[in-house]
């Protein structure tokens, strides 16, 4: 039985880390396509982007044809799919690929919930780190102490490694930008 | 510009101008949210009050026991046996949780792939399922209506559909469906197929009530097809019923270990065994002449002095196993009969001289007369419920229709595609025109039906799957597109860089498909992968031989639901004949493929519901299939037939197929096999021999068994080793080393030798050596060349029990693909063979902590692929692959 869930913007100053978490869990989980490139160009994202990874300006600033988006379509699934360099499954980074203790299952009251996602991100497992980001984006509403909770039990313990490990192999400067950001989080 | 880092203060502007944009909405889980987390640390202890029992069939290996998935909270947490398999009784062995790896393997596939780049170089992108079905249907369709559709080749390696994706290839009319089979079993088969008939390609011995078994090689304790299903029983019988098992082995192997006796033997010598305890029997009068003159095909006075100067001597001195042991094995299992049977497998059959082994290990079972009897060597029903021998009064079970008709043959005049044939070399078309009419009415072309080795199609297509890709390389079939199911031949077939090389040769494979659930070194080298569900994840039908005696059959159903992207090879042959229509999809008009197996099941007794609930089903009040050919004819069976005088052979009138046998009077059923009689003496052997030019006195052309000493191994030099291959009971081929629980167990392959030979080389345990092999002899590929063939450099450990002249090694490791686990700290073969196998895997988080055999870690250290220094060594007639043949040399390094 899915949760119910409302697509919502918060109110500005409330959680507004919560988008950061969304588009890095876009980015970790799908290919940069146009939409994602324009969020990518939006002025505060693009100062913090470069801010982390300052080759990642000039690219963010010209302009994209088909070779540059399979390029980096290339470069996703070369980190994230096959042969995953950088393999988004969160218990690989504490030591363990298959343990379980950052299902998002675990966090839902009723056996059999699961969270209310795009397509991309439901078929996800369900220690893959951008469904994990996805839905620390979706927290908005929930106490402090809940929150807090998930960050410490299903993020931090994985995120300085994967951040690191991305960082080390990206050959693309925008997912070595992801790695900044992601290391930012605490 | 140096990197600066981020505060909390950045990341909060950040947030806000995305949520200003509008651009991302936010999903919201306020009210399903947890407190804390359900369940601390790792998965916790299955709830059993809450977990779900779903029955299905393992796919850890080939064997299909039936099996029980624990699945909680849409996983599958834990693999039991069903102890409603009347096969498996409930018993599994570890390969069965090997499911759970394979399924739940981080770096498993899960999308559609499309490569990047020059075919080979590893880069990829993701592509939507309907981009990859409809450029894999851009590219098969214009074959479909050029009239050539003999250029899609669809190669598996461990199909189970049961018929599925011949649906497949039917509906799009090629007949170059190919498989391994003769890298794996085609001269065992042959064997029993000559002497029983098509039906029975693979034996049922009785081992429950036996009380004597001779076990040539065989190895069911770790590797059998079948093997789960035997061992149990033999064990019973031996440790319950005082049951003996006599093994003849090359190493002492698991099931060699728990044998009451075991004997190193020369590799290829089985067959002298064999023989000389078939001379003892006779000379000591304890065959079962009664048994022999109804149902043998040969005179018995013949096999007598076939057989005189196969003593028990001549035996030792050929194969190492003491005489007088011969002798008393050979009356011991005499004396136990018919409650005794024989074993045999790859062990006795990958031999140059290997058919003729065989053939001489069965006529001992019918020179006692055990054939059928209870405690012997039984014929149960094998694949498909269609109302085939043995499976009179069976519910009939049967893919839905409609089922697309074979392809025509390819030859000249009506009936038969001139087109494909006249594209051939001219010397096949000679070789095919000159077959007899029954051969040509069977033949589609090389690489279906190697015209070099009828017996490979025979009785059925079993290919030569070892000779696809030279054949290619040779243009004997033109291939436009190519699709690889399941199949590792770039790995783990022999002279494995061949088929690598004609794989990323763009001319000669100009469009390569790669379906699997692994990224395997197959799979590398497509230019698009389609990800396959796994076992856990689908539908097969399921039926087999039972060692039980009464047919059964079984389902394998989903357990949860595909992971990502992967679908069912069902989903997606049904979706690409959509695509590419012309008429395929009308073979292919269901969605529901729940739906298509119930409909599968219809004939059942029990409801559909019902049999998800068990998994099996199997009619208790049927009899054992014991002694079938003594059954009667029924009245409906023996309506529009006639007999034949002189022979008793009772004839359908309109088809001239034979059904039975007029014996004492009555029509009984008799043996599967022209003659209704059991083919000791079978004049297809030197009819195939006199079709391809082999020498009548090559051992492969005898109509009856006969012994000859593999050629390579005659006048053996004293430096000279025979190096064979084994497999490990945790894996299964190539497609395990990605198990990690398994691959912990067994990861490294090194090369076992006596102590003995050990000292005599120098050698001390742990030392590196270089291995080579050499060319073959004998009427095989590349027959004539000499000298090496390729090596390899690995480690070696002592094993008494190997015979003195073996160097025995495994090959499941060594793996340069299928992710991080299998690639663990494997090393480079030789530099001028194979492929160096460094890989990342060391930076892998997860592996070098737990890497506890690594060297660094002062271990043993990871595998060795070792196939690309095996030659393709086909055996002549079958094309069965010679794999236990090879010489080698040894050098330390």
């Amino acid at each position: 039985m899915s949760v119910a869930s409302k697509k919502c913007n918060p109110p500005a100053g409330e959680d507004s880390v919560a988008p950061v978490y969304a588009l890095l869990g876009e980015l970790l989980s799908r290919e940069i396509d146009e939409g994602l490139l324009a969020i990518l160009r939006l002025t505060e994202v693009k100062e913090i982007l470069a801010r982390v990874e300052p080759d990642v300006a000039p690219v963010l600033e010209e302009i994209w044809d088909e070779a540059r988006f399979e390029e980096h379509s290339v470069e996703f699934c070369r980190l994230f799919i096959y042969p995953g360099d950088c393999l988004p499954i969160a218990g690989k980074w504490t030591g363990n690929a298959e343990d379980e203790t950052f299902s998002v299952r675990r966090w839902f009251l009723e056996e059999g919930a699961s969270p209310d996602l795009a397509k991309h991100l439901a078929e996800l497992s369900d220690t893959h780190v951008a469904k994990i980001l996805a839905i620390r984006a979706g927290l908005t509403g929930v106490s402090e102490e809940v929150m807090g909770g998930y960050e410490n039990e299903m993020i931090h313990p994985w995120r300085s490694a994967f951040a690191k490990r991305l960082s080390e192999c990206a050959q693309l400067p925008v997912y070595r930008a992801v790695a900044g950001i992601l290391d930012a989080l605490e | 510009m140096e990197r600066k880092t981020l505060t909390r203060r950045d990341l909060f502007r950040v947030g806000g101008g995305i949520a200003a944009s509008g651009m991302l909405p936010l999903p919201s889980f306020a009210e399903g949210i947890s407190a804390k987390p359900l369940a601390p640390g790792r998965l916790g202890r299955i709830d059993y009050s809450k977990a779900k029992a779903v029955p299905t069939i393992c796919f850890g290996c080939t064997t299909h026991c039936g099996v029980v998935g624990w699945v909680e909270n849409g996983r599958v947490r834990r693999i039991d046996g069903n102890p409603l398999d009347p096969n498996s009784k409930g018993n599994i062995c570890s390969k069965a949780q090997g499911m759970i790896s394979y399924t739940y393997y981080p770096e498993r596939l899960l999308y559609p792939l499309r490569r990047v780049g020059k075919r080979g170089e590893g880069k990829w992108k993701r592509v939507p399922w309907d981009e990859a079905l409809g450029e894999i249907a851009e590219k098969m369709r214009p074959l479909r209506e050029a009239g050539t559709p003999e250029e899609f080749v669809f190669h598996y390696g461990r199909d189970k559909t049961k018929g599925y994706t011949k649906r497949f290839t039917n509906a799009f009319g090629t007949p170059n469906r190919l498989n391994r089979r003769s890298i794996c079993s085609s001269n065992r088969r042959a064997p029993l197929m000559s002497f029983y008939g098509r039906e029975f390609e693979w034996e049922s011995q009785d081992f429950e009530n036996t009380q004597y078994i001779v076990n040539f090689g065989g190895n069911p304790m770790e590797a059998y097809q079948g093997g789960l299903y035997m061992m149990h029983r033999i064990q019973h019988a031996r440790v319950d019923k005082g049951a003996r098992m006599v093994t003849f082995e090359v190493r002492p192997s698991a099931t060699a270990s728990v044998s009451d006796e075991y004997y190193p033997i020369m590799p290829g010598t089985d067959g002298a065994v064999a023989f000389a305890m078939i001379h003892v029997i006779l000379k000591e009068g304890l065959e079962n002449a009664e048994f022999w003159n109804r149902w043998a095909n040969y005179p018995l006075d013949d096999l007598r002095g076939d057989v005189a100067e196969y003593t028990p001597e001549w035996a030792e001195e050929k194969s190492g196993v003491p005489a007088d042991d011969i002798r008393r094995i050979a009356i011991e299992f005499a004396k136990a009969a018919p409650a005794c049977c024989t074993m045999s497998n790859r062990g006795s059959a990958k031999h140059y001289n290997g058919v003729q082994s065989d053939r001489a290990i069965r006529t001992l079972d019918v020179l006692v007369g055990n054939v059928g009897k209870p405690g012997g060597f039984c014929l149960s029903s094998l694949r498909g419920w269609a109302g085939r021998y043995g499976q009179e009064g069976l519910p009939k079970l049967s893919q839905p229709g409609p089922k697309a008709s074979d392809p025509m043959p390819w030859g000249l005049g009506e009936g038969f595609n001139e087109d494909a044939f006249r594209k051939l070399p001219e010397e096949v078309q000679e070789r095919v025109n000159a077959f007899p009419e029954f051969w040509r009415k069977k033949y589609f072309g090389e690489l279906a039906t190697p015209s070099e080795y009828p017996l490979a199609w025979h009785w059925y297509q079993m290919r030569v799957g070892q000779l696809v890709y030279p054949y290619i390389k040779e243009s004997r079939q033109k291939v436009s597109v190519y699709m690889s199911f399941t199949l590792g031949a770039s790995y783990g077939y022999p002279e494995a860089n061949l088929a690598r090389e004609v794989l990323a040769d763009e001319e000669l494979i100009p469009f390569h498909v790669a379906v699997d659930i692994s990224y395997s070194e197959q799979a590398a080298l497509a230019d698009i992968i389609l990800p396959e569900a796994t076992s856990l994840e689908r539908w097969d039908h399921h039926s087999t031989n039972n060692y039980g005696l009464v047919p059964y059959t079984g389902v394998r159903q989903p357990l949860v639901k595909p992971l990502g992207q992967s679908r069912s090879i069902q989903d997606i042959l049904r979706d690409l004949a959509r695509r590419i229509g012309g008429g395929m999809e009308e073979y292919f008009a269901f969605d529901d493929m729940e739906g298509f197996y119930r409909e599968w099941y219809q004939n059942l007794p029990i409801s559909w519901e019902d049999f998800k609930q068990r998994g099996i089903w199997m009619d208790e009040t049927r009899e054992k299939d014991y002694e079938l050919y003594e059954r009667p004819l029924t009245e409906a069976e023996l309506a529009d037939t006639s007999v034949d005088s002189e022979t008793g052979i009772i004839t359908q009138k309109e088809s001239g197929k034979a059904v039975g046998i007029v014996k004492d009077g009555k029509s009984i059923r008799g043996f599967d096999t022209p003659s209704r009689t059991i083919g000791v003496y079978d004049e297809i052997w030197p009819i195939a021999a006199k079709a391809v030019g082999l020498p009548l006195d090559d051992v492969n052309a005898s109509p009856v068994a006969v012994y000859d000493t593999v050629p390579e191994h005659r006048d053996l030099p004293e430096d000279r080793y025979i190096f064979t291959t084994f497999k490990w009971n945790v894996h299964t081929q190539g497609r395990s080393a990605h198990w990690k629980y398994h691959s912990e167990i067994v990861h490294t392959n090194p090369v076992f030798m006596h102590p003995d030979t050990g000292a005599k080389l120098g050698l001390k345990e742990g030392d590196t050596i270089k291995l080579t092999v050499f060319r073959p002899k004998g009427h095989t590929y590349r027959s004539g060349e000499e000298g090496a063939m390729g090596a390899f450099e690995n480690h070696v450990r002592f094993l008494k029990g190997v015979h003195p002249r073996v160097m025995a090694c495994s090959h499941h490791v060594g793996h340069f693909e299928q992710g991080s686990v299998a690639k663990a700290e494997n090393r480079k073969s030789a530099p001028e063979q194979g492929i160096d196998s460094e890989s990342k895997a060391f930076k892998d988080a997860d592996i070098p902590d737990k890497l506890w055999w690594s060297r660094e870690k002062n271990g043993i250290g990871g595998g060795v692929h070792i196939n690309d220094a095996l030659p393709i060594n086909p055996c002549p007639l079958t094309g069965g692959q010679n794999w236990y043949d090879n010489v080698c040399s040894i050098e330390k390094v």
